[in-house]
């Protein structure tokens, strides 16, 4: 197990590293000229020349993409900012936290109601609950996040005033980005939910718990619904890479200080380090969540062994 | 003497013909009573044909030019749905803004399937450690997410239709490979294609006149889902401010632009909000019912 663990955790630095080279080599690809576009539009051609050579852009392309990985390798150093001359580092230690509130709110939201939804839903097939939890749950994974956001805000903040429009502080502020993110996904942990548990209540050590007298809520709830929740956790790792993307979106239409917003900003004005940096905090944050889900199927089912 | 041979083995082992037309399509929705799915053609349709003679109800100058003189009216006879912030004709901009969704959503549904379909019957084909490499890849960037990865190709290649079309297409690209590479596999195994090997057909021919035809119907499936998703992401691009420039009236674009205006004219969010949720449902069911037509079992599953 620990060595699975460490095999898994040393395949990141490679993968990592392709990104990181992946990313540099696109981000390098913009037309334009990365100093002046720093300058700014009206700078001396003197100043321009001092950025180029301060930020190492006169160098060859190999040197440069060297001494970023050596930087970041040896001192954690992502490189500054080119409009704010921030360490990128620091952008991201201000604004992960808030990114992975906002995920982590979403996520939990879309469990904690999609779940049960669904299991209800498996309980009595074909019942008026269960078709309108399909067209519900149809419909959730049709709404932009922008739109539902803004309906929300039209009427929770404008109409009714019981919640603040944008910004991050207090719990009132929460509901609506994490609601808005994690809307999509009650549909599909609902839809999931429901199908993986038709699957797993039709099997013999079902009827077999039935037959010995064991309670439903017990049946239900301790039998089925641990085999259930494998598909479940498949689907959270996937998912948690798009929950990711669509926090980018929220975090636009709340004004959610978060890291999504910190990239969009920098590439617009082609704030290359920035971009670069937060690419690969967000690339790691996938690799991350996959190996923790695959870590929980052994949690969730003892016969997996990691080999 | 191949041609006569490869004639009587496609009569004794016909290859398993998957696509019905579509005329039978409409048949199975009347006959099953799906009239969610029906209706939800029907706005297809009928937003199609908006978008096609928008041209002619609308010229470019009056979905474009500003005239504060009107700015922000309520929807009112003529105005059907009212003005924007800069006095334009809301209903004139959804019906443009509906040409610009479907040509970007066709566009790159197009262009990422012709790629992500080739790639991923030849990663079905042959599998060696080349192809191996490539569904690993592939794999990545199917758990990292979209939005990104569209995001990171518009910065690169600028913010236009064109390109908005090209970041969808690279971005969902990923996912017909995966989603490919398995029905070809199996394909790969099939008596007609082993009989079309055996009589010396060649594996471009192979794949081209016998493996891609018979995932036909998977295709258009994963088509017409594939167009919401496309209209969502792009949507949300341009809703970031990383779509086409203003004034082309984007759908996405245009809900940014009402959000100073929730309180007082929820009409700007609701025109374009409304038209692209309904828009993006439609394709969704549609393509669930198209599912169900083409692939009984998970007709029954459903039941």
């Amino acid at each position: 197990m620990l060595n699975y663990v460490i095999r898994r955790l040393l395949l990141f630095v490679p993968l990592l590293a392709g990104i990181s080279l992946a990313v540099f080599l696109v981000m390098h690809a913009i037309p334009g000229d990365l100093a002046r576009m720093a300058a700014g539009p009206d700078a001396a051609e003197s100043d321009v020349e001092q950025i180029r050579h301060n930020y190492g852009l006169d160098k060859p392309l190999s040197e440069q993409y060297v001494l970023y990985m050596q930087r970041l390798v040896l001192h954690g150093d992502l490189g500054d900012s080119f409009q704010t001359y921030a360490p990128v580092a620091e952008g991201i230690a201000r604004t992960l936290p808030a990114t992975l509130e906002l995920a982590t709110a979403g996520m939990l939201l879309a469990l904690a109601l999609g779940v049960p939804l669904g299991i209800v839903a498996s309980l009595k097939p074909r019942s008026a609950l269960d078709s309108a939890l399909t067209a519900v749950a149809v419909a959730g994974v049709s709404a932009p996040g922008f739109f539902v956001g803004l309906l929300l805000m039209m009427l929770f903040s404008e109409t009714l005033g019981w919640l603040p429009p944008t910004g991050r502080g207090s719990w009132q502020q929460l509901v609506m980005p994490a609601l808005t993110l994690g809307l999509p996904y009650v549909a599909t942990f609902s839809r999931l939910a429901r199908s993986s548990m038709l699957d797993v209540l039709g099997e013999d050590y079902i009827r077999t718990a039935h037959a010995k007298g064991v309670s439903r809520r017990r049946v239900v709830l301790r039998h089925a619904l641990a085999n259930a929740s494998i598909p479940l956790v498949t689907s959270f790792g996937l998912d948690f890479g798009r929950l990711l993307g669509g926090a980018v979106i929220v975090e636009t239409v709340f004004a959610w200080p978060g890291m999504g917003r910190y990239m969009i900003d920098a590439i617009m004005v082609r704030d290359i380090y920035v971009v670069q940096g937060t690419i690969l905090v967000f690339a790691a944050l996938v690799v991350l969540i996959n190996l923790l889900v695959d870590l929980a199927y052994g949690f969730l089912d003892p016969r997996i062994t990691y080999a | 003497m191949p041609k006569a041979l490869a004639l009587v083995i496609d009569t004794v082992i016909p290859s398993p013909s998957a696509g019905r037309p579509a005329r039978g399509f409409l048949r199975y929705l009347t006959a099953h009573r799906r009239w969610v799915a029906l209706a939800s053609l029907l706005v297809l349709a009928f937003i199609t044909v908006g978008a096609l003679v928008a041209p002619w109800l609308y010229d470019w100058t009056t979905v474009t030019q500003v005239d504060l003189g009107r700015a922000l009216l309520p929807p009112h006879a003529g105005l059907w749905l009212g003005t924007d912030e800069l006095g334009r004709d809301l209903l004139g901009r959804v019906l443009w803004g509906a040409r610009i969704t479907l040509l970007v959503a066709f566009g790159s549904v197009a262009m990422g399937m012709t790629v992500g379909v080739s790639l991923g019957a030849i990663c079905g084909f042959y599998s060696n450690s080349a192809t191996g490499a490539l569904m690993r890849l592939m794999d990545f960037m199917i758990a990292f997410p979209r939005t990104l990865v569209a995001i990171i190709v518009v910065a690169v290649v600028g913010n236009s239709v064109l390109s908005l079309t090209v970041a969808i297409a690279i971005s969902t690209m990923p996912i017909y490979v995966r989603f490919f590479a398995a029905p070809v596999r199996s394909l790969r195994e099939r008596e007609f294609v082993l009989a079309s090997r055996a009589i010396g057909v060649g594996d471009a021919a192979i794949l081209v006149r016998h493996i891609i035809p018979n995932v036909g119907s998977l295709i258009i499936v994963q088509a017409t889902t594939s167009l919401a998703e496309a209209i969502l992401i792009g949507s949300g691009l341009s809703f970031l401010g990383l779509g086409p420039p203003p004034p082309i009236p984007e759908w996405g674009a245009m809900i940014a632009n009402s959000r100073a205006h929730l309180g007082t004219n929820p009409h700007v969010l609701l025109a374009p909000g409304c038209a692209l949720f309904l828009v993006i449902l439609s394709f969704n069911l549609v393509g669930d019912a198209l599912r169900d037509y083409v692939d009984p079992r998970s007709r029954r599953s459903r039941h």
